[in-house]
C-alpha cells in the first residue's frame, strides 16, 4: 500500500510543493544567480525583439484608431503652440533663476546626469504592474537602487535586481516601493509609495503641512541615493491618512507605466 | 530527445510571450496567464501524471523571467495542475454544458487565486499588505479570467487535436 502511495498524484504534488518551498527558501542565498544569468544572456535579445515589435504594432494600432481625432487634435495643438511660444520667453528667465537656485542648493543640473539609456524588454503582466525588465545590467555598471527615469528627469522607479545583461526595475506603483518626496511648492515632505488601486500615493504628510492639488511632487534627495528634484508627478485628491496625524494624496505621474519603451538609469 | 526540446521551446516561447508581448496587447492587469493555462489545459487532456514534470520546468523558467522568487510559480502550477486533475474526475470537464460550466468556474477561481498568490509572493509573503480587496478582485482580474477561459478552451481543443496526431504513448510514458 505504501508503495502505491509513492505513485499517486497526491504524493507527486506534495513532492513538488516541498521542492518549491525549499527553492523559495534558497532564493536569498543567491543560489540561482548563475542560472538566471545564463537564461537572461541567452534570451534577453529575443525578449528585446519581441517587446520592441509588439510595442511598434500596438503604436500603429493606436494611431489607426486615433485618426478620427487627429484633425481636432491638430487644431488644439496649433492653438497650444501659440501660447507655448509666449511661455517659452517667460521660461527662459525662470531657467536662469532655476540654475542659480540649483547651484545654491547644490543640486545636480538635470541635464548633467550620467544617464544610461536602455530598452524595456519585459513587463509585469499582473494588475499591480510593478516591474519592468531592461536590457542593461552589471556590464553597463548598473547597480542596485539606482534611480530610473524617462525624458529629462521624470522618475519611474529604481533598480531592484541586477544581472550581467538585464536588470529589474521596481516601478513607483509597486507596493514595496517607497521614496522620500517633497511638494515642490509648499515644501511638505512625505513618502511616495505604491498602492493597489490608487497607483502612486504620497503618504505620511503631517496634517499641519499643505498639500495642494496640482502641485508637483519631486524627490527630496533623502535616502537611497536618489538625487533631489526628480519629478514624480502631480498631486491629485488629498485625504486624511489612516492615523489622524497624517494626510495623503494620490499622485498622478505624467508617465504611462504601461507604455514604456526606453528608460534611463541615473548612474551618478 | 527531439520532443523534449520541442516542449522546452514551447515553454520558453510561452514565457517570453507572457512577459514581453501580452502585457502590451492587453490593458493593465488583464493579460492572460498563458503559461499556467497552457499547462492546465495540458493536464486536462493528458492527465496529471504525464504533465507534472513539465509543470516544474515551466514554473522554474517563468519564475526566472518574471523576476519572481524561484519556486513561487512552481508551487502554484503544481497546485492548479493537481486541482484540475482532481476535479476533472469528479466534475465532468467535457464539451457538455455541465462540463463547460464547471471548467469555467475552475479557470475563474484559478485566475483569482493565482493572482493573489503572485501578489503575496512579490510582497515578500506579508499578509498585511494583501488586506485589500483589489489584491483579489478587480476589473483587470475579471478580464484576465475571461481571457484565460477563452485561452483554456482554445488550448484544450488544440492539445486534443495534437494528441491525436502525436504518438502519445512515447511522449507521455507517465500516464
Amino acid at each position: 500500500m505504501s508503495f502505491n502511495f509513492f505513485r499517486t498524484k497526491l504524493f507527486k504534488v506534495l513532492v513538488v510543493v516541498f521542492i518549491s518551498v525549499f527553492l523559495v527558501i534558497l532564493n536569498p542565498c543567491g543560489f540561482f544567480s548563475p542560472i538566471k544569468t545564463a537564461f537572461f544572456v541567452v534570451f534577453s535579445p529575443f525578449q528585446k525583439v519581441a517587446y520592441g515589435l509588439t510595442f511598434e504594432v500596438s503604436e500603429i494600432k493606436k494611431f489607426i484608431f486615433s485618426i478620427g481625432q487627429l484633425k481636432e487634435e491638430n487644431e488644439k495643438l496649433i492653438e497650444e503652440n501659440r501660447s507655448l511660444l509666449a511661455e517659452i520667453s517667460n521660461l527662459r528667465e525662470e531657467r536662469k533663476e532655476n540654475e542659480k537656485l540649483r547651484e545654491e542648493l547644490r543640486l545636480l543640473p538635470r541635464d548633467k546626469f550620467n544617464l544610461e539609456g536602455s530598452t524595456v524588454i519585459s513587463r509585469d503582466s499582473n494588475e499591480q504592474g510593478s516591474w519592468i525588465g531592461i536590457n542593461k545590467g552589471k556590464k553597463d555598471e548598473i547597480k542596485k537602487d539606482m534611480p530610473v527615469v524617462v525624458n529629462s528627469g521624470i522618475l519611474i522607479g529604481r533598480i531592484e535586481e541586477v544581472y550581467p545583461t538585464t536588470s529589474k526595475v521596481l516601478l513607483l506603483s509597486d507596493m514595496g516601493s517607497s521614496i522620500n518626496a517633497v511638494d515642490s511648492k509648499t515644501g511638505s515632505k512625505g513618502i511616495v509609495k505604491g498602492e493597489f488601486g490608487s497607483g502612486i500615493i504620497m503618504d505620511m504628510v503631517l496634517q499641519s503641512e499643505a498639500l495642494n492639488q496640482g502641485d508637483e511632487v519631486v524627490t527630496s534627495g533623502i535616502g537611497k541615493g536618489f538625487p533631489a528634484g526628480l519629478l514624480i508627478g502631480k498631486i491629485g485628491e488629498v485625504s486624511p491618512s489612516g492615523s489622524e496625524l497624517f494626510q495623503r494624496a494620490i499622485i498622478s505621474s505624467p508617465v504611462d507605466f504601461s507604455r514604456l519603451q526606453f528608460v534611463f538609469v541615473i548612474k551618478n | 530527445m527531439r520532443k523534449i526540446f520541442l516542449f522546452l521551446a514551447v515553454i520558453v516561447l510561452a514565457v517570453i510571450l507572457e512577459t514581453s508581448v501580452l502585457p502590451l496587447c492587453f490593458s493593465r492587469g488583464s493579460a492572460p496567464d498563458l503559461v499556467l493555462v497552457l499547462l492546465v489545459s495540458g493536464v486536462a487532456v493528458f492527465g496529471f501524471q504525464a504533465i507534472w514534470i513539465w509543470g516544474i520546468v515551466a514554473g522554474f523558467i517563468f519564475d526566472i523571467f518574471s523576476f519572481n522568487k524561484i519556486g513561487v510559480n512552481i508551487f502554484s502550477f503544481a497546485i492548479f495542475s493537481y486541482s484540475i486533475s482532481f476535479f476533472s474526475r469528479r466534475l465532468v470537464f467535457g464539451e457538455k454544458m455541465g462540463g463547460i460550466f464547471s471548467s469555467a468556474i475552475f479557470v475563474v477561481l484559478m485566475t483569482i487565486f493565482n493572482n493573489a498568490w503572485t501578489n503575496f509572493a512579490s510582497l515578500g509573503f506579508k499578509f498585511e499588505k494583501l488586506l485589500n480587496v483589489e489584491a483579489f478582485v478587480s476589473w483587470g482580474i475579471i478580464w484576465k479570467a475571461v481571457f484565460n477561459l477563452i485561452l483554456f478552451y482554445f488550448f484544450v481543443i488544440l492539445v486534443k487535436k495534437q494528441k491525436k496526431r502525436m504518438n502519445a504513448n512515447n511522449l507521455f510514458s507517465g500516464k
